[in-house]
């Protein structure tokens, strides 16, 4: 009886622009993550590491939650992926083909490729730094 | 811009609702807001991981909850002004002009001195129309505790009301 009085009321309703301003938030932070992460990345790259941390880095970028986010798309596209492309065509015979199949699959998003390709990314010799920066990447990306 | 249009669906379909639940937990309109919008901060992280989230009402109004505790904690303010009697519009009369503001006041006044426990197993029940079950899963108590919570609340409210007619 007391549940069919209190169905008479319509629960209280939030400010009708709240929606706007929490999006508004999430996006800006979204962004600013994005942009720490690249921060990271460039770090990184400029340790001019060889094609597999190219790879790794692709991969980890595909992998991350941002990868969607514009500020992402636009710096695989237009920074890592044409310096993965030539990283791969001097340091490997077939690194025009292997860098256009990456490039294909990670527009697609193909995501059981890109695990595959992230495993063997890891069985490549590694370095201290190369080995440094994917335990760095494996703590701030996947936890 | 990372596509967050999943995440705007969710906010249309749950965003009134969390607000009116975080609403009888924190009693303050300011509080439920912000509160709300640190839950999609923390959800726009995981929105990969919502995909694959079963019951989505359970695992968002128990993220609510956490994230409305985890406010209390953090919140000195809200610490001091929690055992305080402080009154808030938790329901409105909406379309329905039967109902006069006072007794829109009367039933607002008479939700906001139940126990918080209380007062957020009658709007899972009543306003979400969950099982005692589910609300036992959200609230982290049995069943038994939320059937319990939820009746002696009722019979508090009624006796409140009573009061005051």
């Amino acid at each position: 009886m007391m549940e069919e009085y209190l169905k008479k009321f319509q629960p209280a309703k939030p400010s009708p622009g709240l929606k706007d301003n929490i999006f508004r938030a999430v996006r800006a932070e979204l962004s600013s993550i994005a942009n720490g992460r690249f921060a990271l990345i460039d770090k990184i790259w400029s340790n001019q590491l060889f094609w597999a941390t190219a790879t790794t880095l692709l991969v980890c970028l595909v992998a991350s939650n941002l990868y969607h986010h514009e500020v992402c798309q636009k710096r695989v596209a237009g920074l890592y992926a044409p310096k993965v492309l030539e990283t791969l065509t001097v340091e490997k015979d077939n690194g025009k083909e292997l860098a256009g199949d990456l490039i294909a699959l990670l527009g697609e998003g193909n995501f059981a490729v890109i695990r595959k390709l992230w495993e063997m990314s890891l069985r490549e010799p590694t370095t201290p730094t190369m080995l440094e920066f994917r335990n760095e990447l494996m703590e701030k990306w996947f936890g | 811009m990372q596509d967050t249009s999943a995440l705007s669906r969710i906010y249309d379909e749950y965003g009134a609702r969390l607000y009116h639940y975080l609403l009888a937990m924190l009693r303050s309109k300011d509080d439920a807001e912000e509160v709300l919008q640190n839950l999609f901060m923390r959800l726009a992280y995981k929105q990969k991981r919502l995909e694959n989230v079963r019951n989505l009402t359970g695992y968002l109004f128990s993220a609510a909850r956490n994230e409305a505790i985890r406010f209390i904690r953090k919140c000195k303010r809200h610490r001091e002004i929690m055992g305080n009697f402080r009154n808030v519009a938790l329901l409105e009369s909406g379309d329905n002009r039967d109902i006069l503001p006072e007794e829109v006041d009367r039933i607002n006044r008479a939700l906001t001195m139940l126990p918080q426990y209380q007062r957020e197993v009658i709007v899972l029940k009543v306003y979400e129309g969950l099982s005692f079950r589910e609300i036992a899963r959200i609230t982290k108590v049995f069943p038994n505790t939320a059937a319990s919570r939820y009746r002696y609340g009722v019979e508090k409210l009624r006796s409140l009301l009573q009061r005051e007619e």
